[in-house]
């Protein structure tokens, strides 16, 4: 059983809070990512857990053991750097075996179990074929894995990792994005991971924290935040491009629901059975569209915008599209077609009531989810 | 290289273009036998890993560096020894270097300034209010001085003073590279709107592959100062001319398989692991018996079912990853030893161990030759 509670913690350097009352669980094998922008608190959390950092309140459970002041090597926690750190001029299987050898394990382990624990590990890492090479032969992702073993040779309860290869290059985070994830699958442990990349957080989380200026925005899986993201600073987060915004009015027409466009002078109907107004006869919104959830046409038809198409940007194998809205904001969209012969000229973009959203422009929550994201 | 049509008006044409730098104990031959030219009008991004030489070649055709041998010529002006000052060039480089004692403003309009252009004059200047309001530098920013700046404004005041003046060529040296990746992207893609807008030629380095692809109407690849692989952007990306370019361009990357080829009667099949399928018969006469090649073959090429019934040639795969991403849904899968990435939609939900069967794309798959690799469809695609 290796449950981690996170209870009430706050964490603050005199006047500033960097953490406010931060709670959440990390069941026993569980994925935790904490995803924010800079200074959001994830690596000030991240350090309270792994002991670097004293709690100005709250208490943190391991198992059902309150460790908030065990020192960080009492923890049975295992805290991953982003810079490795590893002895450059040592082989693979020095580097890995280092901690289990180190003076305050002295005696712990015979030679033949350092061995053994390094090869395990070795093993899932998938570089058994490495171990006898010197860490400075070895590529960048070889030096990953490497420190990554350093740290699982001490099979820690809980694992923290706080960006792990958001410095790699793009090839290479890609490909260890995906391995971490198998990694923390196999090995059954409980992790808890600092990220800033939406990307990472929705494949590798299980569960996942929003945190904003040290506050907790949202808790939920990746569907969750995908689909029914709690408000405009989590739409923003996620997804690339990001999210367009418009600003427009919710009122109601018959039985129908409509968003007014007055700026750039076009309406979106929908129907929904939901009760969106709250009484009101009409409220300002914010709608958000997803750059992957609408369809460029050549004429005008219902539920279109008009706007001139002014950039095509080739990416991979999708095309950005950049569209100049009458009131001169722009729209982006993602599309597998190629534009490039319309630049400059008069095209509308229909939206999918189904798979748009609507904000309160005021607080910034979310007050429609279109259902066909569900 | 690709041809060059008679009527099309070349602005910047480098001939055989090589740079040594010579250190006390070696010699490094930074850029090798370098020939690319560049369209007038034309977005031209020089794009490689670091240490390619491209950030070489941007400094020799500003003059900034000495060509060690070959020629570089502005449309019909040889310019090879010509000074900096005289090749009527812009410049933005990755480090700003901005003018400390002048606010933003001033930094900006100081190309304005030296030429002699009235304050009037400069008040009106079209361009100038044009890209203050297209890059989105705001009155407070304008009024700052540098050391207040950050470096993604930094390097945006350096970008929009090179375009403020009047310029035969714009070079651009990672000018966007100190930005936060919002800011990048937005600047992004309103450097490609203005360059549409200024018609102007644009040659800009970079080491990102995915800024390279949206900004430039040709992409010149370089890997050990040595030209891999001119042209589009669409073009290099279905076309690889060889592994280093498929393998550079493309996220998620492409995918690699060993394999060999055999050809009996009518059949040519490729044979990896304990796999093989029939490959188009473009290929035919093209291929050695029991040589050695590599298959490559994009994500988005691999098909992925949960039927055999839904593909001819069927290859049985275990899901050994399978991550959520929103818009798409990636996984990755084993077939026999090999790994391979693909992409499924959004929709689909596997899970670890799950048996899948996968079908290649093979009118949009590539061989390289395991030797010298060589792309050897880039010929007859």
């Amino acid at each position: 059983m290796y449950r981690l509670e996170v209870k009430n913690i706050t964490k603050k350097y005199g006047k500033l809070t960097a953490v406010n009352n931060l709670s959440f669980n990390c069941e026993e094998g569980e994925t935790v990512v904490l995803l924010g922008p800079t200074g959001a608190g994830k690596t000030t959390t991240l350090r309270c857990l792994s002991g670097l950092e004293t709690l100005t309140e709250g208490e943190i459970f391991l198992d059902g053991n309150n460790i908030s002041l065990l020192p960080p090597n009492k923890r049975e926690v295992a805290m991953f750097f982003e810079n490795y750190a590893l002895y450059p001029h040592f082989t693979v299987r020095e580097n890995m075996a280092y901690p289990l050898k180190s003076p305050n394990m002295k005696g712990q382990f015979t030679e033949k179990e350092i061995a053994q624990r390094v090869e395990e590990v070795a093993e899932l890492l998938q570089i058994p074929e490495l171990l006898e090479r010197k860490v400075d032969q070895l590529s960048g992702g070889q030096k990953q894995r490497t420190a990554l073993g350093r740290t699982l040779v001490r099979k820690p309860k809980v694992f923290l990792l706080d960006e792990p290869i958001a410095h790699l290059d793009a090839v290479l985070r890609h490909r260890m994005r995906g391995e971490m994830k198998r990694i923390f699958q196999e090995l059954k442990c409980t992790v808890v991971y600092v990220t800033h990349d939406y990307k990472e957080a929705l494949s590798i989380g299980d569960k996942i924290l929003v945190i904003k200026k040290g506050e907790l925005v949202q808790l939920g899986n990746s569907e969750d935040i995908w689909t029914r993201m709690k408000d405009i600073f989590v739409a923003k987060m996620i997804g690339d491009p990001p999210m367009n915004f418009l600003q427009g009015i919710l009122k109601k027409e018959g039985e129908n629901y409509l968003v007014d466009l007055p700026k750039i002078k076009s309406k979106i109907n929908f129907d929904s059975k939901e009760e969106i107004l709250n009484g009101e006869k009409e409220i300002e919104v914010l709608m958000g569209v997803r750059p992957t959830d609408v369809s460029i046409l050549h004429e005008k038809k219902p539920n279109s915008l008009s706007c001139q198409l002014s950039v095509v940007e080739p990416i991979s194998s999708n095309y950005e599209v950049t569209l100049s809205l009458p009131d001169k904001n722009t729209f982006k969209i993602k599309t597998k077609k190629n534009y490039e012969k319309y630049l400059d000229q008069d095209v509308w973009v229909r939206i999918d009531p189904a798979k748009m959203y609507l904000f309160n422009p005021q607080d910034g929550e979310a007050i429609y989810h279109g259902k066909g994201n569900l | 290289m690709e041809k060059i049509e008679k009527k099309e008006q070349i602005k910047v044409k480098l001939d055989k273009i090589n740079k040594y730098y010579i250190g006390k104990k070696e010699k490094v031959h930074a850029v090798k036998d370098l020939s690319f030219y560049c369209r007038d009008k034309e977005f031209v991004a020089l794009l490689g890993p670091s240490g390619c030489g491209k950030s070489s070649t941007l400094r020799m055709i500003a003059g900034l560096e000495e060509v060690s041998s070959g020629s570089i010529n502005f449309g019909d002006r040889e310019v090879t020894n010509l000074h900096p000052s005289k090749r009527n060039i812009g410049l933005a480089f990755e480090n700003y270097a901005l003018y400390p004692h002048l606010s933003v403003y001033e930094n900006i309009v100081f190309p304005l300034r030296v030429k002699g252009i009235s304050e009037s004059e400069i008040k009106n200047n079209q361009r100038l209010n044009e890209l203050i309001e297209m890059f989105e530098i705001d009155k407070e920013i304008l009024d700052a001085y540098p050391k207040a700046l950050s470096g993604g404004q930094a390097q945006l005041t350096s970008l929009v003073r090179c375009l403020v003046r009047e310029a035969d060529v714009y070079l651009l040296d990672e000018p966007l590279s100190h930005m936060d990746e919002d800011m990048r992207v937005r600047m992004r893609t309103t450097l490609k709107m203005m360059h549409h807008k200024m018609s102007k030629t644009f040659i800009y380095v970079t080491h990102d592959q995915l800024e390279a692809f949206a900004l430039a109407d040709r992409i010149v690849i370089m890997n050990f100062g040595v030209l891999q692989q001119s042209g589009n952007p669409r073009d290099i990306y279905s076309k690889p001319a060889n592994q280093f370019v498929a393998s550079f361009i493309g996220e998620p990357p492409m995918n690699f398989l060993e394999c060999y080829l055999s050809e009996n009667n009518d059949d040519l099949l490729v044979h990896f692991g304990e796999q093989k399928i029939h490959i188009p018969e473009q290929f035919k006469g093209k291929i050695q018996p029991d040589k050695e090649y590599i298959l490559g073959i994009r994500p988005e090429r691999v098909h992925v079912s949960k039927s055999s019934d839904d593909f001819k040639e069927p290859m049985k795969a275990y899901v050994e990853i399978f991550e959520y991403l929103g818009e798409l849904n990636q996984i990755t899968v084993k077939l026999g030893e090999e790994r391979l990435i693909t992409e499924i939609d959004s929709n689909t939900q596997y899970k670890q161990g799950d048996e899948v069967y996968l079908s290649f794309d093979i009118h949009h798959m590539h061989l390289f030759d395991k030797d010298t690799l060589e792309c050897i469809d880039y010929k007859f695609r």
